[in-house]
C-alpha cells in the first residue's frame, strides 16, 4: 500500500478519535476503521444461512448439521449471532479445531520424528481448552527440551525438525514473528532491505549450540552445549566472513555472561550424558520472542489469525512483514494489535472479537451494479478461501452423516475421544489428498486430478452414501415426498435450503434416476463435489 | 525411489535368477528383434500428428558401464565378459546386450558422463533435476519430466508424464513436479496399474454420474454468478474436467489389445511387460514416458548381477527401438536410457562394482539426436575421461535442444526464474542432428 494512503489512514485514525469511537466496543471500531479505508461499495452483510455455516467452519472447523440450520434460521433473537458466536467458543470442537490449525500452522504435516504427534496434539488441544495465552503457549514450545514430564511432546515443534538450527530458524522467523528470511541466509534479500543475513543468522545463533540426544531410554531429548558460535559470508563476497551473537530480527544481541571455563555447565558433557549449560541461547530465545515488549509476537498472530478468518492478512503475504510491505490498515492492525497484547494474548478473544465485526460477517456475494471486483485490500466482499483438509474432511463427515451415524454405532454415551478415534483414519485421507507435502506452508493450496476422482470415485465416499442409521440418506428414507428429501440433502450438504430453480432441476434430475435413492444419492454427491463445499465463503 | 540398499541379497534377486536364465535361454530361439512383421494398421491409423514425445528408461541403481555401453575387455577393470560389433562399425558394446547392440545405429552413447552425486538418493536426484539434494515428499527442483511436460504438454493434456515402474505405490506424485505445480508430476502406475479411484465404484452407474456431474456443473455455475472467481475456485472445477478427460483415456493403459506376437516378443516378464506399455503410450501419443527398471546395484556378485539384468533388458529395449523406429515414432520421440551414475572400474571383493560418477555412460537416440554416435571416450580402463567430458547441465539443454526448445529460456514461477540447467553450459552440438 502507498506510503501517502498510509499516512491519510492514520489521519483519519486522528479525525475519528473523538470520545464516541473511544467509547465502542472494539469491533465497531474496527470496522470504522476498515470502512474508512476505501470508498467501495462493500457487500450487504450475510445472510444467516451464509453467517451460520461461515462461523461453524471458522470456529470449530466444521458445518453445522441441517437440524441446526433449521433451528438459527427460525430463531428470531436479535442477539442470536452474538449467542452463537460464544456457544461455539465453548464448544470442545473449537479447541480440536485450533488444535489442528496451530499444529498444520506449526508442523506443517511433517511425519512422526522423535515425538509422537498425538501426544502433541493432544498438547495443543489442552492448550487451547485452558485458552492458554499465545505468548505463554510460544515460550513453552520455544523452551521444550523433552526432558519437562508434563509436556513433554511440546518439543516436537524442534525435534520434528531434527534439531536442524537453521531450518528451525527460519521456521521460529516466519511462524513465531511473520518473517521469511530465507533468502537471508545466502545474501541480505535482495527485495527486502530489512532482511539481512545477520537477522537470519542472529536467530541461528539461538540455536546453533542445540542437538538432538537419545538418552539411556532411547528418549529423545534436545540438549545444548555452552560453546560454539555462528558465523556467515555473503554468496556474493565469501571471503568475508561476520560472526554474530543471538539476536531477533532488528534487534540487539543478547548478553550473554561470561563464565569461567570450569562453570560453564551445570551438567557437564560425557558420554551417554545430556549437557547443560549454565547459560541456555535456546532459554534466551523463548523469554526474547515470547517477551511483553515483542511486538512481532502480537502482530504475526493477530495477522495470521486475520488472514485465516477473512482470507487475507492485513500484512499480505502473512510471513513477510517489513518496512515496505505495510498493514492494509495500519489504524486497524495497530488497534487490534495493542488490544490483543494488552489482553494477555488471549486468543480466544481476538477469535470473538474478528467474528462479532461487520467486515467478518458480510456476504460473499458482491453487491449489485456495475462496479466490478473490490480489490482485495478493501475488505469491501467476504473471501471465498478453501477449507483446510481437516476442515473438508470434518465438512465432508457431517454433511454425510457419517459422524451422527458412529455416535449412533457406539452406544448410549459415547466419549468423544473414542469418536474422535474411530473419525481419525478418514480424516487423515482427506488430509493426504488435500494438504500440500510434508514441510510446505499449511495453507499452501492446490487443486488436482487425484482430489477429483477421490471425491467422485472413492468407494469411501461412496459407502458413507448408503444408509445407515443415523445418517443422511438414511434420514431421507423416512421422509415422504421428494420436495422434503431434496430439502434436507441441500440443509445437510450446504447448510442452507434450495432455490426454487434448484429444487426444480433437483425433481429432475431424480425423476430421472432408477430409483429415489439413487437419485437423492446423486444430488448429495454433486453437492458435496461442489466448489460451494469445497470453500468457505 | 530406488532402494538404498545393494540389491545383491534381495529375496527376488536370489529366487528369480533361475527364471530369468531360463527366459534368457528362450529368449535366444525367439527370432530376431525388430522384424515384428508389418505394422498394425489400427495403430498406424491411430498416429497423432507429429508431436514430439519423450521415452526415458530409468535403470535404477546404476547400471555398470563396463558390462554395457563402455565395455573394456581385457583389462584389469573390465571384467570377464567380451565385447561385441554393433550395428555400428567400430563401436562395439558388451555381449550381455546382442539385441541392443542391433539397435545400436538408433542410438548415440555418451561415454564420458562425470556427475558429483554418488550416493542412490542424491544420484536420482540429481539425474532428475539437474541439481544436488535429496528426493523427499516434497523437492525443491522440478525433474525434468515435469519441465518438459510444463513446456510442452497441452493445456487440456490431463496425463502428460506416466512412469511404469516395478516398485512403490500408484498414484499421482506431486513432489517431482515442485514448484512447477502437481498437473506436471508423474503418474506412477506401479506394474502398470492405474491409480486409485481411477474407476467408477459399485453402484455408480455411467448414467447416474452423468446426473450427478451435470448437477454439480450448475451448482458451480450458479454458486459463482455473484461472487469472485478466484485462481482458486477455478483451479477446483477444472480438476474435475480434467478427471473426466483422464477417465476417457483409460483405454490406453489395458494390455488386451497388445498381440500374442508382440507379447512373446517383449518377454512375459515385468521390464518385458512395461516397455510393451511404454510402446503403447507412446503411440497414443503421451508426451513424457518413464519406465524404470530395477535393480542394478550390484555391489556383490556384478557379473552375475548384469547378466541377469541385461537378460531381461536386452530384449525388450531392443524390440521397443526397433518397434519405434519401424512405426515412424523414433523421428519425434526423445529417448533417453540412464541410471544415476555408472559403477567403479575397480572390483571389489565380492566380485562387485560399487558406484561411480567420475566417468560413466548414457545412451539417447531418437528425436534431433545423431544416429550410431558415440561422443566422449574413456581412458583405456575407465577411470576418467580423455575426450569430450561431459557434464548433466550439458545433457539437460542437449534434450531440449533435441525437441527444438529453447532450454536457456527460464520458467517463471511466481514471479521467481527458474533455469532448465546452469545456463552457462550449452548442448552438445556434435550429438545433435
Amino acid at each position: 500500500m502507498p506510503k501517502t494512503l498510509y499516512a491519510l489512514a492514520l489521519a483519519q485514525l486522528a479525525f475519528v478519535a473523538v470520545p464516541a469511537f473511544g467509547e465502542q466496543k472494539l469491533h465497531h471500531k474496527l470496522d470504522q476503521l476498515i470502512r474508512a479505508g476505501s470508498d467501495l461499495p462493500r457487500a450487504v452483510q450475510s445472510s444467516d444461512e451464509e453467517f451460520h455455516r461461515r462461523v461453524h467452519l471458522d470456529l470449530i472447523g466444521r458445518p453445522p448439521t441441517s437440524a441446526q440450520v433449521r433451528a438459527f434460521s427460525s430463531d428470531a433473537s436479535g442477539r442470536k449471532r452474538q449467542a452463537l458466536i460464544d456457544d461455539l467458543l465453548s464448544r470442545p470442537g473449537y479447541s480440536e479445531h485450533l488444535a489442528e490449525w496451530f499444529d498444520a500452522l506449526l508442523m506443517e504435516r511433517r511425519p512422526k520424528k522423535h515425538v509422537e504427534p498425538a501426544l502433541w496434539r493432544a498438547y495443543l488441544r489442552k492448550s487451547f481448552e485452558d485458552n492458554n495465552p499465545w505468548n505463554r503457549l510460544a515460550k513453552e514450545v520455544l523452551l521444550a527440551d523433552g526432558t519437562d514430564a508434563a509436556i513433554p511432546a511440546a518439543a516436537r515443534f524442534y525435534l520434528g525438525r531434527g534439531g536442524e538450527s537453521k531450518l528451525i530458524a527460519r521456521d521460529v522467523g516466519r511462524l513465531f514473528l511473520g518473517r521469511d528470511l530465507r533468502c537471508a541466509r545466502c545474501h541480505d534479500d535482495l527485495l527486502r532491505a530489512d532482511y539481512r543475513m545477520k537477522d537470519f543468522y542472529g536467530l541461528v545463533a539461538f540455536l546453533n549450540r542445540s542437538f538432538v540426544f537419545k538418552d539411556k531410554r532411547q528418549r529423545s531429548l534436545f540438549a545444548e552445549r555452552a560453546e560454539g558460535e555462528v558465523s556467515y559470508a555473503s554468496a556474493f563476497s565469501p571471503q568475508e566472513q561476520e560472526t554474530v551473537r543471538p539476536r531477533l530480527p532488528g534487534g540487539k544481541a543478547i548478553d550473554e555472561p561470561t563464565t569461567k571455563d570450569s562453570e560453564k555447565y551445570l551438567v557437564a558433557p560425557a558420554e551417554g550424558v545430556r549437557p547443560v549449560p549454565r547459560f541456555s541461547r535456546r532459554k534466551a530465545l523463548a523469554e526474547r520472542v515470547s517477551a511483553a515488549d515483542n511486538s512481532a509476537l502480537a502482530r504475526n498472530m493477530v495477522n495470521r489469525l486475520w488472514a485465516k478468518m477473512l482470507g487475507r492478512g492485513l500484512v499480505h503475504p502473512v510471513d513477510m512483514h517489513h518496512s515496505e510491505n505495510p498493514p492494509s490498515h495500519p489504524a486497524a492492525y495497530e488497534l487490534l494489535t495493542k488490544e490483543f497484547a494488552g489482553s494477555g494474548f488471549d486468543i480466544k478473544d481476538l477469535v470473538r472479537t474478528i467474528a462479532l465485526t461487520e467486515t467478518y460477517q458480510q456476504s460473499s456475494r458482491l453487491p449489485t451494479g456495475d462496479s466490478g471486483v473490490p480489490e482485495p485490500t478493501a475488505f469491501a466482499v467476504a473471501k471465498i478461501r478453501p477449507l483446510s483438509p481437516e476442515q473438508l474432511g470434518h465438512a465432508t463427515m457431517v454433511a454425510t452423516g457419517l459422524v451422527a451415524a458412529e455416535r449412533e454405532s457406539l452406544g448410549p454415551k459415547p466419549m468423544d475421544a473414542k469418536l474422535s478415534k474411530t473419525l481419525r483414519p478418514h480424516l487423515n485421507a482427506f488430509v493426504s489428498h488435500f494438504a500440500a507435502l510434508p514441510g510446505v506452508a499449511h495453507d499452501h493450496y492446490e487443486a488436482s486430478i487425484d482430489q477429483a476422482l477421490f471425491v467422485s470415485h472413492a468407494p469411501m465416499i461412496k459407502s458413507w452414501l448408503e444408509p445407515r442409521p443415523g445418517n443422511l440418506m438414511h434420514r431421507l428414507q423416512r421422509l415422504g415426498s421428494v420436495d422434503e428429501a431434496i430439502s434436507e440433502i441441500y440443509l445437510s450438504v450446504l447448510s442452507r435450503r434450495p432455490t426454487s430453480a434448484e429444487r426444480s432441476e433437483a425433481v429432475e434430475s431424480i425423476d430421472g434416476a432408477p430409483d429415489r435413492q439413487a437419485g437423492c444419492r446423486e444430488l448429495a454427491w454433486a453437492l458435496l463435489s461442489s466448489v460451494e463445499f469445497r470453500f468457505n465463503h | 525411489m530406488t532402494s538404498l540398499d545393494s540389491a545383491c541379497t534381495s529375496f527376488t534377486r536370489l529366487t528369480s535368477r533361475r527364471q530369468h536364465l531360463g527366459e534368457m535361454m528362450r529368449g535366444a530361439t525367439g527370432g530376431l528383434v525388430g522384424l515384428s512383421g508389418l505394422a498394425d494398421p489400427s495403430i498406424a491409423g491411430a498416429l497423432k500428428k507429429q508431436a514430439k514425445r519423450v521415452l526415458m528408461v530409468y535403470l535404477s541403481g546404476g547400471i555398470s558401464q563396463f558390462e554395457s555401453w563402455d565395455p573394456k575387455r581385457a583389462t584389469t577393470t573390465g571384467g570377464p565378459f567380451h565385447s561385441i560389433a554393433s550395428s555400428v562399425p567400430g563401436t562395439h558394446v558388451g555381449e550381455l546386450i546382442p539385441h541392443t547392440a542391433q539397435q545400436l545405429h538408433h542410438l548415440t552413447l555418451i561415454r564420458s558422463l562425470s556427475t558429483p552425486e554418488v550416493e542412490h538418493g542424491r544420484g536420482y536426484y540429481y539425474v532428475h533435476t539437474g541439481h544436488s539434494g535429496s528426493p523427499s515428499a516434497n523437492w525443491e527442483d522440478p525433474a525434468v519430466g515435469s519441465m518438459i511436460a510444463k513446456r510442452m504438454a497441452d493445456e487440456k493434456d490431463p496425463l502428460p508424464y506416466v512412469h511404469i515402474t516395478p516398485e512403490g505405490g500408484s498414484g499421482f506424485g506431486k513432489g517431482d513436479a515442485s514448484i512447477l505445480g502437481a498437473r506436471f508430476g508423474p503418474v506412477n502406475l506401479v506394474d502398470g496399474k492405474l491409480p486409485a479411484n481411477t474407476s467408477r465404484p459399485e453402484g455408480l452407474s455411467a448414467s447416474g454420474e452423468r446426473r450427478r456431474d451435470s448437477l454439480r456443473d450448475s451448482t458451480n455455475r450458479r454458486f459463482l454468478k455473484r461472487r469472485v472467481r478466484t485462481a482458486e475456485t477455478e483451479a477446483y472445477s477444472y480438476s474435475f474436467e480434467q478427471a473426466a478427460r483422464l477417465m476417457e483415456r483409460k483405454g490406453i493403459f489395458s494390455t488386451d489389445r497388445e498381440t500374442a506376437r508382440d507379447r512373446e516378443r517383449y518377454g512375459d516378464h515385468e521390464f518385458g511387460r512395461h516397455c510393451l506399455m511404454a510402446r503403447r503410450l507412446i503411440e497414443q501419443g503421451l508426451l513424457f514416458v518413464k519406465v524404470t527398471h530395477t535393480n542394478y546395484d550390484s555391489h556383490c556378485e556384478n557379473f552375475s548381477f548384469h547378466v541377469q539384468k541385461l537378460a531381461e533388458f536386452d530384449r525388450p529395449f531392443a524390440a521397443l527401438v526397433g518397434d519405434l523406429a519401424e512405426r515412424g515414432l523414433l523421428e519425434d520421440t526423445l529417448l533417453i536410457v540412464t541410471s544415476e551414475f555408472g559403477r567403479t572400474p575397480s572390483i571389489n571383493y565380492n566380485y562387485g562394482r560399487d558406484h561411480y560418477g567420475k566417468c560413466w555412460s548414457m545412451a539417447l537416440g531418437g528425436c534431433g539426436i545423431a544416429r550410431g554416435a558415440v561422443h566422449g571416450k574413456s581412458d583405456p580402463r575407465g577411470w576418467e575421461a580423455t575426450e569430450n567430458q561431459v557434464n548433466l547441465a550439458q545433457v539437460f539443454h542437449t534434450y531440449f535442444a533435441a525437441l527444438g526448445l529453447d532450454s536457456h529460456k527460464e520458467f517463471v514461477v511466481d514471479g521467481r526464474p527458474v533455469a532448465v540447467a546452469d545456463k552457462s553450459e550449452q548442448a552438445i552440438a556434435e550429438i545433435l542432428r
